[in-house]
């Protein structure tokens, strides 16, 4: 039946989803009574726009699900795409089918103690891929005090090149041989977060954002990660 | 003006149904990003009508499902990507569930979306559709047979 098939997707599809409160902000109550409305002319950081341009480029179109090896014998979390399961967008039909993604090679003992890999997300778009690993102590709403991590490698033609140009201020690290930004106020990121991205060429970008980990943490996390194409 | 202190009975109602609308509304806007500062909105007007609302709950329907229709008749291209660049949940990944269904319910008018998620997925009444549409109850059982036309070709396994 259509109406048993829409209430288990529809409730399969949002049970990730967990809102942080913002009720103190509410009782606050900020000057006039009222919180204006979402606007679209909200203009976050260049660089950020371009993130989330490639974010939501690629999270709009073909999204994909891939199965986590992890090597329980290796010092590494090694995060291999297998098949994805799902296609282009607009289909739903799950026949044919696309690799997507990237392999990713974190050093563990780079980690805070405890944390652990959680998820790994795949997507892909008409303009390039990405794939984003989810670290935590534990499975959860990632709006604890943390600590939490989520790397992320996008590639899209030139995108890398856009959003070096774009960034402002100096670089606050190397990491391995490429300029690293840091950033912990833009609209794109979380209260409490903070971002390091990179360029590793003209086409992919890394970013990790963090909360709760100490930037000597995350920089030798960005420093041990390893793309394999 | 409201008197910015807590009104009694309105945390306890915040904390019981956020979780809940934000899902609804994504749902209905197709990003999660956006849901939230619409359910934001939402729980902002109740609070500021916390003592003359009669049945919180229907208005919180009411005041969400105005809060994506408006949304979803002013968004376009660009607006949607800012939309996602201010969100604080800018890099998190939808699950590729909720992709698929958004992606399916894309497939609907904006009246149709609204109504078939407060229909399957809140599981309210049509006479409460229609509350919360501002319509009469007549016009959602043509919504919902629609939409549900289109659903099944698109969720067809």
């Amino acid at each position: 039946m259509i109406e048993q098939l829409l209430r288990d997707r529809m409730e399969a599809a949002v049970t990730d989803i967990r809102p942080a409160s913002r009720l103190d902000e509410i009782l606050a109550g900020p000057p006039g009574g009222t919180v204006p409305p979402p606007s679209p002319s909200r203009q976050p950081p260049r660089r950020i726009t371009l993130l989330a341009v490639a974010a939501a480029l690629v999270a709009v179109a073909a999204f994909t699900a891939g199965w986590l090896v992890r090597s329980a014998d290796r010092d590494t979390t090694r995060i291999e795409n297998q098949p994805a399961t799902t296609t282009a967008a607009g289909s739903t039909s799950t026949a044919e089918r696309a690799r997507v993604g990237t392999q990713l090679t974190v050093l563990t003992s780079t980690l805070p103690k405890g944390v652990r890999l959680i998820d790994e997300t795949p997507t892909s778009g008409g303009d390039g891929f990405s794939t984003t690993l989810r670290f935590a102590a534990e499975p959860g709403t990632f709006t604890g005090s943390g600590p939490y991590l989520r790397i992320s490698v996008t590639h899209a033609d030139g995108f890398a090149t856009q959003w070096a140009e774009r960034s402002t201020g100096d670089p606050v690290a190397q990491v391995q041989g490429h300029d690293a930004w840091r950033s912990d106020d833009g609209p794109g990121i979380q209260p409490g977060w903070t971002s390091l991205s990179w360029a590793t060429g003209p086409d992919e970008l890394v970013e990790i954002q963090s909360k709760g980990v100490a930037d000597d943490t995350v920089l030798a996390i960005a420093r041990s990660v390893q793309i394999h194409p | 003006m409201t008197d910015h202190t807590a009104l009694p009975g309105f945390p306890a109602f915040y904390d019981a149904r956020l979780e809940r609308t934000v899902r609804q509304v994504s749902l209905m806007v197709g990003s999660v990003a956006v849901a939230e500062d619409i359910a934001h909105d939402a729980m902002v007007q109740i609070y500021e009508r916390w003592d003359a609302i009669d049945d919180p709950g229907a208005y919180l329907y009411r005041c969400a499902a105005n809060g994506a229709l408006r949304w979803l008749r002013s968004r376009d291209r660009s607006s949607t990507l800012d939309d996602e660049a201010g969100s604080p949940r800018l890099t998190v990944v939808p699950a590729v569930e909720f992709v698929e269904m958004a992606d399916a319910l894309g497939r609907l008018t904006d009246r149709q979306r609204i109504a078939v998620v407060l229909r399957y997925y809140e599981d309210l009444s049509e006479t409460e559709i229609a509350a919360a549409l501002d319509c009469r109850t007549g016009t959602v059982g043509p919504l919902l047979t629609r939409a549900r036309a289109v659903l099944r070709k698109e969720l067809a396994p």
